[in-house]
């Protein structure tokens, strides 16, 4: 038969169309995998950090910031990378007010019960808790104390400010940027950011 | 020292804040870091589980083999317009292979129609 013949001819050109076109979904989805592991290998540090002095305490910190990247996947992982880095800091934003709303809530009720002698919290193997130990010891204990007082001002900031100041400051993100992530105007970022650096100024001094 | 403040200028507490937080980076403790890596490792897993690698086409080759199975009952089955001339031309097979729609080419009915449209054409002919 002709048919027999010609049918496989006929498909041919379509399958190739389909399988180029297969690939090429393929290849820009795997992209887009990659594109958002580079991003969040550069700002996972960062956020953690940021997450910290927020909230001062690891175990919050790190839990925040891996809900913070799964929303992100979750939501946004199709969007051009170039818009994740804003909704990444709104999403973590979020998540930090969220949890210093519940802590208030929680230490109300606290306040009605009776003291509660022990911790929830996992006993932490010493080895891993090791840091990286580049700088030598006296400058590292300079570094750590300096960074413990500017955590300690940045904690006593209201928190649009110290928000401001973290993703202006820690994160570079430009006034737009800001803006966006808080979910405020460009007028408001520019306020809380001047009265952030004018407060640490004055509790830290210039250079300390 | 690059201004990234706009016209404001920097002073000095946010250049010294700024080059404290980046040292602070490379401080953070292996547990911390192996978690957040686990953190991240599980958000990619989410995308490629939320949007997998071009997985509805992976059904592309097989609605082209059913599309051929389809073509190959209707045009081939004998009684249908009879004789060699009846037989399907590469123009024929082309207006079902360059359908844009993955759907349209599962449609049974529009392949019944097309080979009734084809048997019709040489009665229409000869009137």
């Amino acid at each position: 038969m002709r048919l027999f013949a010609t049918l496989p001819t006929a498909l041919q050109p379509m399958m190739q169309r389909w399988d180029a076109e297969a690939a090429a979904i393929g290849n820009s989805a795997l992209d887009q995998v990659r594109a958002l592991d580079r991003f969040l290998a550069g700002v996972e540090k960062r956020a953690f950090r940021i997450a910290r002095i927020a909230l001062g305490h690891d175990e919050d910190a790190l839990d925040i910031v891996q809900d913070a990247m799964l929303q992100l996947a979750r939501r946004y992982g199709q969007r051009p990378s170039e818009d994740w880095r804003p909704l990444f800091y709104r999403i973590l934003g979020n998540r930090i007010r969220d949890c210093q709303r519940r802590r208030r809530v929680r230490a109300r009720i606290m306040a009605w019960l009776p003291p509660f002698a022990g911790s929830d919290e996992e006993p932490r193997d010493s080895m891993e808790s090791v840091p990286d130990l580049a700088a030598a010891p006296a400058e590292r204990l300079a570094a750590d104390q300096a960074m413990q007082r500017l955590a300690a001002a940045l904690s006593g900031l209201p928190a649009r400010q110290q928000e401001a100041f973290m993703l202006r400051n820690f994160e570079g993100l430009d006034v737009a940027e800001t803006a966006s992530a808080m979910r405020c105007s460009q007028g408001s970022v520019k306020t809380h950011y001047s009265r952030a650096v004018h407060t640490l100024r004055e509790q830290l001094g210039d250079v300390w | 020292m690059v201004n990234t403040f706009g016209d404001q200028g920097e002073s000095g507490v946010e250049g010294r804040a700024r080059e404290l937080f980046e040292e602070s980076l490379q401080r953070i403790d292996a547990r911390t870091r192996s978690r957040l890596t686990q953190a991240r490792h599980a958000a990619l897993e989410e995308l490629r589980r939320k949007h997998p690698l071009g997985a509805s086409w992976l059904w592309a080759p097989a609605g082209a083999l059913a599309c051929a199975v389809v073509a190959l009952l209707i045009f081939g089955r004998p009684g249908v317009g009879g004789g060699a001339s009846s037989a399907p031309s590469l123009e024929d097979l082309e207006a079902v292979a360059d359908a844009e729609s993955v759907e349209l080419l599962q449609d049974v009915e529009f392949y019944a129609w097309l080979a009734e449209q084809r048997n019709q054409k040489p009665k229409a002919n000869r009137s």
